[in-house]
């Protein structure tokens, strides 16, 4: 048997045996893994509003921004553990 | 007939700082009402720096768009906010398993407040900024992408003011049009406070351009 024809018999296989649940945890996955990086671009995004204007609200800024990563990172940890 | 009294021509020096003095107080009557640096108006703002500022060159007047613009997007977070405790009373989600509910509320409050981040950093830093050098106009139109647009205050030509509608009317707000002979030929200030005194501002900024030039002392 090829690989190409393995790789069909192992989904065949799998598949049937597979909880919606199980697929709606993959969903999850991929949903925040892109979230995540949403939230790194959010940071670089502030980064270069904040040169662009320099005030002093900058810092209070940046730093919501950095949580809102840490957040972001804290429930995509936790959605691949509880799920 | 003989003189009695002859005034001392006044000298040329003191007669330039007279007028620079006057036409400083006359744009200071025009700004009076300062505001904080977190407002939509705020005259010759302190700890505040753009990019393309140069050493010398001082912010007369930040503007952002009305605060009132605002609302459409308030009104829908507020919205998203309650929107779980709505669903919960009135579907049930018993169906779903609770880790996965507890998930996809950590999940909404995260989509939610990205939103409410995004559209706050949009009006704050979507500025137009008005130096005794130049007009500037700061827009972040998506991720990662800035237009910034920019004309010499001796550039300037002609200064439309945009209003119209009950809440524009109502609440003092509207478009500055400012048309310039530079590359760029026109640049918008899109629903800023009081477009009246903006105009006012930019017209006393284009007459002391004017007499620097006339004086001669042109940076």
């Amino acid at each position: 048997m090829t690989p190409a024809e393995n790789f069909i018999e192992f989904l065949v296989k799998t598949i049937p045996n597979l909880s919606i649940w199980w697929v709606i945890k993959v969903l999850f996955i991929i949903g925040l893994f892109l979230y995540l990086a949403f939230a790194v671009i959010v940071i670089r995004q502030v980064g270069l509003m904040s040169k662009t204007l320099n005030g002093e609200f900058s810092i209070l800024l940046k730093s919501i921004a950095w949580v809102h990563l840490i957040i972001s990172l804290g429930v995509f940890l936790l959605a691949i553990f509880i799920l | 007939m003989p003189d009695i009294f002859i005034a001392k021509p006044e000298s040329k020096k003191l007669r330039i700082e007279k007028q620079k003095e006057k036409l400083k107080k006359e744009l200071d009557e025009i700004l009076a009402g300062s505001s904080r640096f977190f407002s939509a108006f705020t005259p010759k703002p302190r700890d505040l720096r753009f990019e393309t500022q140069e050493k010398k060159e001082k912010i007369v007047l930040l503007l952002r768009r009305h605060p009132i613009t605002n609302v459409p997007w308030v009104l829908l977070v507020i919205l998203l906010v309650f929107a779980p405790f709505f669903i919960k009373a009135l579907v049930s989600l018993d169906f779903i398993p609770g880790n996965y509910q507890f998930i996809l509320f950590l999940c909404w409050y995260l989509f939610t407040f990205a939103f409410a981040f995004e559209k706050f950093l949009t009006w704050f830093f979507n500025v137009s900024i008005l130096t005794d050098e130049r007009v500037i106009d700061i827009d972040f139109p998506t991720l990662l992408y800035r237009d910034i647009t920019e004309a010499k205050i001796d550039k300037i030509q002609d200064v439309n003011i945009k209003t119209g509608g009950y809440i524009r009317s109502l609440f003092n707000f509207g478009d500055v049009l400012i048309q310039t002979a530079g590359a760029i030929p026109e640049i918008c200030f899109e629903a800023v406070p009081d477009p009246q005194r903006v105009s006012q501002v930019i017209n006393q900024l284009l007459y002391e351009e004017e007499q620097e030039k006339l004086e001669g002392r042109v940076k």
